[in-house]
């Protein structure tokens, strides 16, 4: 279970003068492992910001005033460097081009279950079940930084996919999504959530917020607990 | 053929042209590097001669002032006023090969990826941050460059006609446009080291690496080539020609 | 009116995206442009604005290549990426919006520019830094000119991703005041169910060619 307790993130303004601008605060929640949670919420409301404080991005990286604890499964992930964050959360975030690095789509995939020191077996059945699943298996030595930004999502799903920690983030996913991908996105939805992870979504779609088992609403957060 | 091996060649060629004083060793030099950026970095080593005419004013500079102020003592002309030195014209050409030659070799490495120094510095064993770094300098100025391009034709498409602007206001604009493109630089830069580290970069623990890139046949012989060249170069007598 | 004559284009040695496409996209009509993803959606809109050239066929404005600088298009069009950070230039929305002040012939004026940013709710972020912004933020930085560009013929890649209700519906509303003015526009969208209604024409790109239905 991912514990929340009593989070709390502020942002001091780079505007001088402004005062500085509270996300949320006292939020307590607990997310359950075989459960999708839709983040919903106007532009600029703060999903991003929920996302990455979940993923210890804030405050390693972004500089923010963070208060508060995030436990998984009693470990207390505020203490958890960044580079060690991949054991349990894997991420997407918004922007494809900022997560895509390697000469091809396999090298992509196979980055993580290199790190964790998977064995070359296993980082195969993990690479070829990933280009399966995504249908990428025709396109795999392609470069995905030349492909679609649609593509490009689902590249990164594929990266997710074999990576295969516990808990999944996914910021905008469906955002560039035709009618087959989309399906595409929705049916792993399902089989993520069936085979116990715990998949927290900010997403506007209503083909993937159907999907949610809970929500949190951004909008009524706004500088109020839940 | 591996990726440390290109590497290997880019600075052997830099620094052997920094300590070799041979015309026709440096030409050779440059020859090689030439090559190496047509062939190896795409499209960017096809703008390689453009790029080389735009930085002729500073080689004919560099030059002219080689032969004015370089005092040597066979004189190829002698007004008086001023004195050509057969020196002076010889370390003129010196110095612009080796400004053209580390120019051509730098360009050589435009195509190589984040994930080829990775592999090139794991094959010496130097840590996965130094490629991840390298990587980044290589590639910054191709991509300012390559972002600046995108803003004039963002600026272009919004009906401005950059060349009929007031001088003024062409000032402001490229003035604007850098601070923006270089803040969007360093921005992504930052996010792109958060989504690597979300995958496991720096991280605890020995990497497994699927698939193997070895030494080959290819790289043995250029390495052996660049022993024996070297040797060659080095062991003869150095003079300017 | 862009035409569309004989056009094929591919992306280096991979197969064609286009073969021989023949179209004529009229200055006053609405089309929506649908596909799978990786169909060429973007690569056809980059391909009318003259960013991409043909490999064969022609694409002409006026009679003029699209790609050619010469081309008087953006005189009369406004392009905007899928990808947010192309479309700004400014180091804050309110800088990037400044640089709409150097166009000719002139489009808007100092003191329109921060009411402008209220057009879709970002008048708060105007001295924010732009790299600073969400994904959802840059994208509405990015809408904020429209309503002064209502005579303009629109070519808008994905406007709506990342779009939250309220702002969607803003957007709409735009769309339906332009076709009141009988200005045309061509927008990628995947949401077919709420435009295909809207538009007058929807083009789905399949296989290397374009079905047109009204």
């Amino acid at each position: 279970m991912l514990q929340i307790i009593d989070l709390a993130v502020s942002f001091s303004s780079p505007v001088e003068g402004d005062s500085s601008a509270q996300i949320f605060r006292n939020l307590s929640f607990d997310f359950e492992p075989g459960n999708i949670y839709a983040i919903r919420g106007s532009n600029g409301s703060g999903k991003t910001t929920l996302l990455n404080t979940l993923a210890n991005i804030i405050p390693e990286h972004i500089k923010a005033e963070k208060y508060g604890h995030v436990y998984w499964n009693g470990i207390l992930l505020n203490d958890t460097p960044l580079k060690e964050m991949y054991h349990y959360v894997s991420y997407q975030m918004a922007d494809p081009d900022h997560q895509i690095f390697f000469p091809t789509i396999e090298s992509e995939i196979i980055y993580a279950p290199e790190n964790l020191g998977l064995s070359h077996d296993a980082i195969e059945t993990r690479l070829e079940a990933s280009l399966q699943r995504f249908q990428l298996s025709s396109i795999r030595s392609k470069d995905a930084a030349k492909l679609s930004v649609g593509q490009k999502k689902i590249v990164l799903f594929a990266v997710l996919n074999a990576l295969d920690s516990p808990i999944i983030l996914l910021d905008e996913p469906s955002s560039g999504l035709s009618g087959t991908s989309l399906r595409m996105l929705t049916e792993w939805l399902l089989e993520l959530k069936a085979s116990g992870k715990l998949i927290i979504i900010a997403d506007h779609k209503s083909e993937i917020l159907a999907l949610a088992d809970h929500s949190i609403d951004m909008d009524r957060l706004q500088g109020q607990g839940l | 053929m591996h990726p440390l091996t290109l590497i290997a060649v880019v600075v052997w060629i830099t620094s052997l042209s920094l300590v070799v004083d041979s015309l026709l060793t440096l030409g050779g030099l440059l020859i090689i590097s030439v090559l190496m950026a047509i062939f190896l970095s795409g499209d960017y080593g096809q703008r390689l001669g453009h790029r080389l005419v735009k930085l002729l004013p500073l080689f004919i500079s560099v030059f002219i002032l080689q032969v004015i102020f370089r005092k040597g003592d066979v004189a190829l002309l002698d007004l008086g006023w001023l004195r050509i030195s057969r020196s002076g014209v010889l370390a003129g050409l010196q110095i612009c090969i080796r400004f053209a030659t580390i120019i051509c070799s730098a360009s050589a490495m435009v195509k190589l990826n984040y994930n080829d120094f990775r592999i090139a510095f794991s094959a010496i064993r130097l840590p996965e941050e130094i490629a991840f770094m390298v990587s980044y300098v290589i590639h910054f100025v191709p991509l300012l460059e390559e972002r600046f391009r995108q803003s004039l034709a963002t600026v272009r498409r919004r009906g401005v006609k950059i060349e009929s602007l007031h001088y003024k206001d062409k000032i402001q604009l490229y003035k604007a446009l850098t601070i923006a493109v270089l803040a969007g630089i360093l921005s992504k830069s930052g996010l792109q080291a958060i989504a690597l580290e979300l995958r496991g970069f720096r991280s605890v623990g020995k990497p497994t690496k699927y698939f193997q890139q070895r030494v080959g046949l290819k790289d043995s012989l250029v390495y052996y080539v660049m022993i024996i060249l070297s040797l060659i170069i080095l062991g003869k007598h150095q003079s300017y020609l | 009116m862009i035409v569309i004559r004989d056009m094929s284009y591919s992306w280096g040695q991979d197969k064609p995206l286009f073969e021989h496409l023949d179209i004529t996209i009229s200055a006053n009509k609405s089309i929506l442009l649908t596909g799978d993803n990786g169909a060429g959606k973007s690569t056809l809109l980059r391909l009318i604005i003259g960013a991409l050239q043909p490999n064969s066929g022609s694409i002409t404005y006026n009679e003029i290549d699209t790609y050619r600088p010469q081309c008087p298009l953006f005189a009369e069009a406004f392009y905007l990426s899928q990808n947010t950070t192309e479309n700004l230039v400014g180091i804050s929305p309110f800088e990037d919006l400044s640089i709409w002040l150097m166009a000719q012939p002139p489009i808007v004026e100092r003191h329109e520019l921060e009411p402008l940013l209220d057009s879709f709710g970002v008048a708060d972020l105007a001295h924010q830094p732009i790299a600073h912004l969400s994904t959802g933020e840059k994208r509405l930085v990015s809408l904020c000119m429209l309503p002064q560009l209502m005579h303009k013929y629109w070519i808008l890649d994905e406007p709506f991703a990342g779009l939250d209700a309220i702002n969607r519906k803003r957007l709409l509303e735009l769309i339906i005041a332009k076709q009141k003015l009988h200005r045309g526009l061509i927008l990628v969208s995947h949401d077919v169910d709420t435009l295909t209604h809207l538009m007058d024409e929807t083009w789905e790109i399949r296989d290397r060619s374009l079905s047109r239905s009204l």
